[in-house]
């Protein structure tokens, strides 16, 4: 594993493929990719550019409307600092410039009217590791110089993805960095919380019963740091060995955000591009609600475990979803008054 | 050993906030049975199809299912499947009257040497897969010879043993279209290599542990490589000209049966490229 520096065009993932092998995909940050749409008025299904830890340019060939939601990174149109979270105009031959966040891992920018992607499996999700999806059915993402369309068939702006760090480092000016603020609006914005120390719930589950009280105690009273081998497909975190459980298991089907302990006694989280079933044995998962954290974590970034419950982790995602519906209709009214 | 109930062998678990994951015991049924009775289970909940299935993955001796948090919670998941138990119970009960007198006559076939046609009879009812192997094929690397120096029997007992046994389809994962199948016989039965592969040849037929499995497409490896298949495992269903979705069809699915057969260098070639 290893955390390629990408942007490319993402969703809410494949549904229903998994027996057959095909990993689930789609947003690492499924939150901050919703978030985006739906300050665009546009539903929370449609295509968005998720962009891996800045690095991203693009130029306009017309006026468009986007937001940009996730990571905190500086932002700059045609040179100037603009905020997250907030609908804004992206002038023609204007360039969009997405820095390297500050805080976080991914941004995601939705626009005003639907992308032009191509579906495999229902998916506009390009999969590296299966070569399978994305613009060419080759599971790449951008690549330096691609034209991105709109449904309608206008072309929006052509990508350059700088590849050397050092290059974006250098184009992000210490005071850009207090330029960058969260939205004005009033009304809370349903954003992923970004943290140097996440606070991650889980619900006990799979082999928890084989892990004893003094494992369980080292597992939830430490902080883990996420490695370097953290990507699309799982994080694997560094920290004290909780301890190993000599049990063979037949290879079984992983769900969003399980647990791993390998046989180091350190855990695996698995995300949205993890193989469909594996062998390890598992602790937990992570709840739906708090997998859009992971999604913002980076190598170096802190988690701390906690537990939860079933039904308590259905009410916070429920309300999750309650606070984003909200905030769409929010922003359907403001905009018709503003119009 | 008589089993009355099999219920007590099943075992619904928490996965995560919105999946569960169904266990059934095979310490005294054995691995087959178990993954008989995940299959008629899976089956059940496919035939009436509940509106807040996501996904389901079936595997060896489990069966995870995805729920929509919108539309349920664990209470009303679990008693759905426990009912399915129920309901099932006199379907497992058939299929494993009918799989012992199928392994019964299995055995004895592989004593009495009767050909292996007689005994896909048996399995006519579910489906087989015949998938040449070509276990010389010297562009490729191979660990045959190592394999048989391992075991300390020859090559061509290898390449019989690998021959000579229907396999299922215990799961299918890791990559699209690749199966686990099993069990290899306990003479070939050895474990990964400590080193993977980082290229693994698409179409390499390998074996490890009392498994063995072919690589759908190029991918890094684990397994001993002892032969190749000219055949296709994913399909690509895809309509290129049309906007549609893309879309990929796997041919090994969990519950099918597949044999193998040797074929020669030529034969492979042949087929690779017609």
């Amino acid at each position: 594993m290893a955390t390629g520096l990408s942007s490319r065009f993402t969703d809410l993932g494949r549904v229903g493929h998994k027996h057959k092998g095909f990993t689930q995909s789609g947003a690492l940050d499924t939150n901050s990719h919703m978030l985006a749409n739906a300050i665009m008025r546009v539903p929370v299904t449609n295509p968005t550019i998720e962009v891996l830890l800045g690095g991203f340019e693009a130029v306009a060939t017309q006026d468009t409307e986007i937001a940009v939601t996730g990571a905190r990174a500086s932002l700059l149109i045609g040179g100037v600092c603009q905020p997250l979270n907030h609908k804004m105009v992206w002038k023609k031959d204007a360039t969009l410039q997405i820095m390297q966040p500050m805080l976080g891992a991914r941004n995601y920018i939705a626009c005003n009217k639907r992308f032009k992607t191509r579906l495999f499996l229902d998916s506009c999700c390009a999969v590296t590791r299966e070569k399978t999806g994305g613009m060419n059915f080759d599971g790449k993402g951008f690549q330096v110089g691609d034209v991105l369309y709109y449904e309608t068939g206008i072309s929006l702006g052509a990508t350059s993805t700088n590849a050397s760090i050092d290059g974006r480092l250098k184009k992000v000016a210490p005071d850009n960095n207090l330029l960058v603020h969260e939205t004005f609006t009033t009304m809370p914005v349903p954003a992923t919380t970004l943290a140097k120390v996440y606070i991650v719930r889980i619900v006990l589950g799979y082999q928890q019963a084989l892990f004893d009280h003094k494992m369980k105690v080292r597992f939830f009273n430490q902080r883990f740091t996420v490695s370097n081998e953290a990507s699309n497909m799982g994080i694997r975190l560094t920290g004290e060995s909780i301890g190993h459980i000599a049990v063979k298991l037949y290879s079984e089907g992983i769900a969003n955000g399980a647990i791993q302990i390998t046989p180091s006694g350190l855990p695996i989280v698995m995300l949205a591009e993890r193989q469909t079933i594996g062998g390890y044995p598992k602790i937990g998962s992570v709840i739906t609600t708090d997998l859009p954290k992971l999604g913002q974590c980076r190598p170096g970034s802190i988690i701390q475990f906690e537990e939860c419950d079933v039904l308590t982790a259905r009410q916070e995602w429920l309300l999750r979803q309650m606070q984003m519906c909200t905030f769409a209709q929010n922003q359907q009214s403001r905009n018709d008054n503003n119009e | 050993m008589i089993i009355t109930n099999y219920k007590d062998l099943i075992e619904i678990r928490t996965a995560s906030d919105c999946c569960v994951i169904v266990y059934v015991d095979d310490t005294t049924i054995g691995l087959e049975l178990a993954n008989i009775i995940i299959e008629i289970l899976t089956r059940a909940l496919l035939a009436n199809r509940p509106p807040w299935l996501c996904e389901y993955i079936p595997s060896y001796t489990s069966l995870l299912i995805e729920f929509s948090l919108y539309e349920v919670d664990h209470f009303a998941v679990n008693a759905l499947l426990k009912q399915l138990v129920s309901e099932a119970a006199s379907e497992i009960k058939h299929c494993v009257g009918e799989k012992s007198a199928v392994k019964k006559q299995l055995s004895c076939d592989q004593i009495t040497n009767t050909s292996r046609k007689d005994q896909l009879g048996f399995l006519s009812a579910k489906r087989i897969h015949r998938i040449p192997v070509c276990y010389q094929l010297n562009s490729l690397q191979t660990d045959l010879a190592k394999v048989a120096k391992d075991k300390n029997i020859s090559e061509d007992n290898v390449v019989n043993l690998h021959c000579t046994t229907v396999y299922r389809v215990f799961a299918t994962g890791f990559m699209p279209g690749f199966a686990y199948l099993g069990e290899l016989p306990v003479e070939l039965s050895q474990p990964r290599l400590s080193k993977p592969r980082l290229k693994v040849p698409k179409g390499a037929v390998a074996i490890a542990d009392r498994q063995t499995a072919i690589y759908p497409d190029e991918s890094p490896g684990g397994w001993h490589i002892i032969g190749y298949t000219p055949l296709e495992l994913l399909f690509n269903t895809t309509n290129v000209n049309s906007a549609e979705s893309g879309h990929f069809e796997v041919l090994l699915k969990t519950g099918d049966y597949v044999e193998f057969y040797p074929v020669s260098e030529s034969e492979y070639i042949n087929w690779v490229h017609s």
